[in-house]
């Protein structure tokens, strides 16, 4: 019990505070790093969320960060802070999920999966051809004079993943998890015990969109430029799915180490072996699916998986 | 016996899109009584209890369970008023312990103590359970995982229970083990309304049974009555 407590309360907060005293310490190159992992964080424990917890695969979680991007891209240049249009992003994203749910979650299984890869790309569409509003596949570039500097959305992009880490914690211990679990190993014997499936299906699925709809407008605000593939790209979704998988689905601490892992990976073979990176990272992966279906921490013994709460 | 009306069932018709199934049909549980329906295949059996569960509601009728119409009750509102269900295929958690299975069993029991006095109950109805409280459900035997669903079914002490096909694809020990299990759970004075494909046997303990045929109300009688009924035992009984 103790060495729980150490574990799931003391650890996070100690790298929460090594996180934010980063921007002190480390050179540009590495901020921009540790933003990227956190922006990944974010959206792997929001991927976690919905599809992690409750066995429903969505392929279209990015679609969400789109909106969010396109938001700030849109904004931004009309003169609004940016803090405000975190938050406006934040609400288009969740406007979205409402009547996306209602109309989704009906479907069981790859229904559901198919259904969002294919609404993600109805989206890439519109924002391709409305250019009177996005300026179509040419894309949105922003002045720098409107953005906030490097270090500040560092500490966006930051607090952003430990409020997303903070929702998986919460919900992981609390009743509202036991449903999503239940819905996750037998939808149909969840609602016989008196699970409201539908109703947690739905907040779980709007709380999962409300955050990439925040990511996204920072990553307009760091990156400057945004067009429709780099905004609805199935690639990010997918590396979400990986991060996840790679971990540990359902779990608080999986995606963490799963968006290390990758991250980390990725930036020392690209580094070294620029030409063959991706390709060795997919072979990496592709192992570890294989070899590993629940994830890098199945691979530990049961007292540490007790001991980091990783039992689904 | 008291003769209190539990479950009663007035002229319902269900249908699923275009395809209706059933036909005004009527059925009447009371308080600590075994009720078996019994029927060829396609007769509407198991759609008439998933009626009373809210998992395929009637379009016309009405079903009452003690003072409620839970004619349109959406399916997880069900088990707070004292309906438990056990539905077809021995549905468990299989990734999860015996002991969290029958734990979320009393999902609705908010206070922790009462939960776990619940568990303590049924182990002490299953002894069998108990001793395997924290293996995975998906790694019990055919008959264990039917006897974790009923576990599970009880957790919230229901007045009712309702059960689609408890003995099928069992072994035999098995199947004389869940039907020992309906007798007990009869003495402790539940209501149960049954679906099985064993008609003989279900009828042999069942104080009333219902023939549907093609969605109609056919017979209704007495268990007894309908075992020596020469029509019934030539249609389902095999002569």
């Amino acid at each position: 019990m103790h060495q729980q407590i150490i574990v799931n309360i003391t650890l996070p907060v100690f790298l929460l505070i090594c996180a934010g005293i980063a921007p002190l310490l480390v050179s540009q190159y590495h901020l921009s790093f540790g933003l990227q992992v956190f922006m990944m964080l974010a959206l792997a424990q929001s991927w976690n969320l919905i599809s992690g917890m409750t066995g429903y695969i969505s392929f279209g979680q990015v679609v969400f960060f789109g909106i969010g991007a396109y938001t700030a891209a849109i904004l931004l240049p009309l003169g609004l802070h940016w803090l405000p249009v975190i938050g406006v992003g934040t609400l288009m994203a969740i406007l979205l999920a409402l009547p996306l749910g209602l109309l989704t979650l009906r479907l069981r299984g790859p229904y559901f999966a198919i259904a969002m890869l294919g609404l993600n790309e109805v989206v890439r569409i519109i924002a391709t051809l409305w250019v009177d509003l996005t300026n179509g596949g040419s894309g949105i570039s922003l002045s720098p004079t409107l953005l906030p500097d490097l270090s500040t959305n560092y500490y966006s992009m930051l607090i952003l993943a430990a409020v997303a880490c903070g929702i998986i914690w919460v919900v992981h211990g609390s009743r509202f998890g036991l449903e999503l679990r239940a819905i996750r190993e037998d939808e149909a014997a969840a609602e016989m015990v008196g699970v409201n499936t539908t109703y947690a299906k739905f907040v779980a699925f709007v709380g999962s969109a409300a955050i990439p709809g925040a990511v996204g407008t920072v990553f307009t605000m760091y990156n400057s430029y945004i067009n429709p593939t780099s905004a609805f790209a199935p690639d990010l979704n997918i590396q979400m799915i990986v991060m996840v998988m790679l971990g540990g689905s359902g779990t608080f601490w999986g995606p963490i180490l799963g968006t290390v892992l990758v991250m980390g990976l990725r930036e020392i073979l690209w580094a070294s072996l620029p030409a063959l990176h991706m390709a060795i990272l997919g072979v990496i992966l592709l192992i570890i699916v294989l070899f590993l279906p629940n994830g890098v921490l199945s691979l530990t013994s049961p007292k540490i998986r007790i001991r980091f709460d990783l039992t689904k | 016996m008291s003769s209190l009306l539990l479950l009663d069932i007035q002229a319902i018709d269900v249908a699923y899109g275009q395809l209706q199934v059933l036909f005004g049909v009527d059925l009447h549980v009371y308080r600590g009584e075994i009720v078996a329906i019994i029927g060829p295949n396609g007769a509407g059996k198991s759609t008439l209890i998933k009626s009373v569960v809210g998992l395929s509601p009637a379009q016309a009728g009405k079903i009452r369970f003690l003072n409620h119409d839970i004619t349109q009750l959406a399916a997880h509102k069900v088990p707070a008023l004292g309906i438990g269900y056990v539905p077809q295929g021995r549905i468990v958690f299989a990734n999860m312990t015996v002991e969290d299975n029958l734990e979320l069993g009393a999902f609705l029991i908010q206070n922790r103590a009462a939960k776990l006095a619940s568990v303590a109950r049924v182990f002490d109805q299953f002894p069998r359970l108990a001793e395997r409280r924290q293996q995975l459900a998906g790694k019990l035997s055919g008959g264990e995982q039917q006897m974790l669903a009923i576990g599970r079914a009880l957790m919230l002490d229901p007045q009712l229970l309702i059960l689609d096909e408890p003995s099928l694809g069992l072994a035999p020990k098995y199947v004389d083990m869940i039907f020992d299990i309906l007798l007990q759970l009869r003495q402790q004075g539940r209501a149960l309304l049954m679906v099985e494909q064993n008609a003989a046997r279900a009828l042999t303990i069942a104080d009333r049974g219902y023939v549907l045929e093609l969605g109609h109300n056919r017979f209704h009688d007495t268990g007894a009555a309908l075992l020596t009924n020469p029509q019934v035992r030539k249609m389902y009984l095999g002569g």
